[in-house]
């Protein structure tokens, strides 16, 4: 564990280091919104050849508020998910293990420093604008909010352990993008980031319960747009909470393991 | 070649990668059987046309890519004083696996699209078809070439082109009528991607009507391509001609 001011200071340089890029930055606002057009686009085609105005508990306004709030979390969650496979191809781990503090953490704090700024540079214009094209519904509920704010924190560090889960199969690998890509499709499928779990067939919600994806974009998702009924959310939360310690379990024994290989190889 | 069982491995992550994506085009349709008019064949062939154009551009374009970093580290120097066309040797620099993928999913999506909206195969359009995927190479050749052409000006183009060349294809992998009258001009004149796959498919599918401005539009791909690419190698020269080496 480190100090909350130690923390904030990987963090604040991540965030700097992102912010010299200003073409970067404005492409990057371009680039959700483009998302975010397309999805409305199709779910409004979807709702309109149909006589049910309800589609799996969604309103169209509903699911436009859906497909808005996923696109600015999925925003806000960005992570250089290549991190930890470069610190341990190019050796620059070992300097890692030397400094005082933990490997875990200054990576947890260096990824929230890069999602902080997405979150304020792209997330937060994208909502704006967002909710000036499109009849956003979110219920303001203190209980819900609250929920809502302690699943993200649950989703965020989710995403972050699968990508350093995914991340530390360097130690074994010479190539690891493969995994890479087969984490980013499971993910775009699952995750629940374009197409809600509600709308897949039975027999693909029992694989999605067994992965950790949909935990990351669909359940904050939900509980943010009132789709989840307020009893639901402890339930929903605690389901979560039990991946945290899964995911986090896993790789404390991935970076062991993979620790004790890189001495043994003599760094 | 070597590392046969990694390299084959890779082949199968780009597929799963690719899967995801078309995953959520399946369970949309499985849910709500059509989207604007287009049912599950008419958007697997619609989504073929796309597939190959894509695969194919990606084995001749893919280098481009990283174009920018090839300028900022001065590699690009080293092409320059070579006695080959410099565009040449960029195209060759690398050879893309994805293709492949590409390629095999466009075939199951070819095969699946044909057999369910039962494609009424004629010689003409037999011989279309491949003019079709000649000109939609063509098209989002001359749109990343193009693209590639602004780090001559800029040097950083990493993000312009993500946004360009890999989101904007999002677009028409749905019919494009599902968007407003703007963003279907837009598509049609402006950054004319509906031509690799949205209205050449009407003419494939004996489709008429709706969404189609004019009749010819779907013979259309071929020309547009051919003006597209042309006009994307007129701005590369450009950017050769205005080109000063970073000094890296």
């Amino acid at each position: 564990m480190i100090s909350p001011t130690l923390f904030f200071k990987f963090a604040s340089v991540t965030f700097q280091k992102q912010i010299t890029y200003r073409f970067d930055y404005f492409m990057g606002i371009l680039n959700g919104f483009l998302y975010v057009f397309i999805f409305t686009s199709v779910w409004r085609a979807l709702f309109s050849q149909s006589d049910n105005a309800v589609q799996s508990g969604f309103t169209l306004n509903g699911m436009i508020t859906y497909a808005v709030m996923a696109m600015v979390i999925r925003i806000s969650f960005t992570q250089d998910d290549a991190v930890i496979y470069r610190k341990v191809q190019d050796g620059s781990v070992s300097i890692d293990l030397i400094r005082p503090v933990s490997f875990f953490f200054m990576n947890l704090a260096e990824a929230a420093g890069y999602s902080l700024f997405h979150f304020f540079a792209r997330s937060v214009p994208i909502l704006i604008i967002s909710f000036f094209l499109f009849e956003i519904e979110i219920p303001l509920e203190p209980a819900r909010l609250f929920a809502f704010a302690l699943s993200a924190l649950f989703g965020y560090l989710i995403l972050f352990l699968v990508n350093f889960a995914v991340g530390l199969l360097a130690f074994w690998f010479v190539e690891i993008f493969p995994f890479m890509l087969f984490k980013y499709g499971l993910l775009t499928l699952f995750g629940g980031g374009i197409v809600p779990v509600d709308f897949f067939p039975e027999v693909l919600k029992v694989v999605i319960n067994l992965l950790p994806f949909q935990q990351i974009l669909y359940v904050p998702t939900v509980i943010l747009t009132g789709h989840a009924p307020l009893s639901t959310l402890p339930g929903l939360l605690s389901t979560q909470f039990v991946w945290v310690v899964f995911m986090t379990m896993l790789s404390k024994t991935m970076w062991g393991a993979g620790r004790n290989k890189l001495v043994v190889q003599g760094g | 070649m070597e590392y046969k069982s990694s390299f084959l491995f890779y082949i199968f992550a780009i597929l799963v990668f690719y899967v995801g994506q078309v995953g959520l085009l399946l369970v949309i349709l499985a849910r709500f059987h059509e989207i604007q008019g287009w049912d599950l064949g008419q958007m697997a062939f619609l989504f073929s046309l796309l597939a190959f154009a894509q695969g194919i551009s990606n084995l001749f374009f893919s280098s481009l890519h990283n174009f920018d970093q090839m300028i900022i580290k001065g590699e690009f120097d080293r092409y320059l004083v070579r006695p080959l066309s410099p565009f040449g040797q960029v195209i060759v620099s690398k050879f893309e696996a994805s293709t492949l993928a590409h390629l095999f999913i466009g075939c199951i999506a070819l095969y699946i699209g044909s057999e369910m909206a039962e494609i009424n195969w004629t010689w003409k359009k037999a011989l279309y078809f491949p003019l079709v995927i000649a000109g939609g190479v063509m098209i989002s050749g001359a749109i990343r070439l193009a693209v590639t052409s602004v780090a001559f000006w800029t040097l950083r183009n990493s993000s312009l082109v993500h946004t360009i060349v890999f989101s904007s294809r999002e677009f028409v992998i749905y019919p494009v009528t599902i968007y407003n009258w703007g963003v279907q001009f837009f598509l049609t004149f402006v950054f004319p991607i509906a031509f690799i796959n949205f209205y050449p498919a009407h003419y494939f599918l004996d489709r008429t009507g709706e969404g189609l401005l004019h009749p010819a539009l779907q013979m259309g791909t071929p020309i547009v391509g051919l003006v597209l690419f042309a006009l994307s190698i007129y701005s590369w020269k450009a950017g050769i001609d205005h080109y000063q080496s970073s000094g890296s």
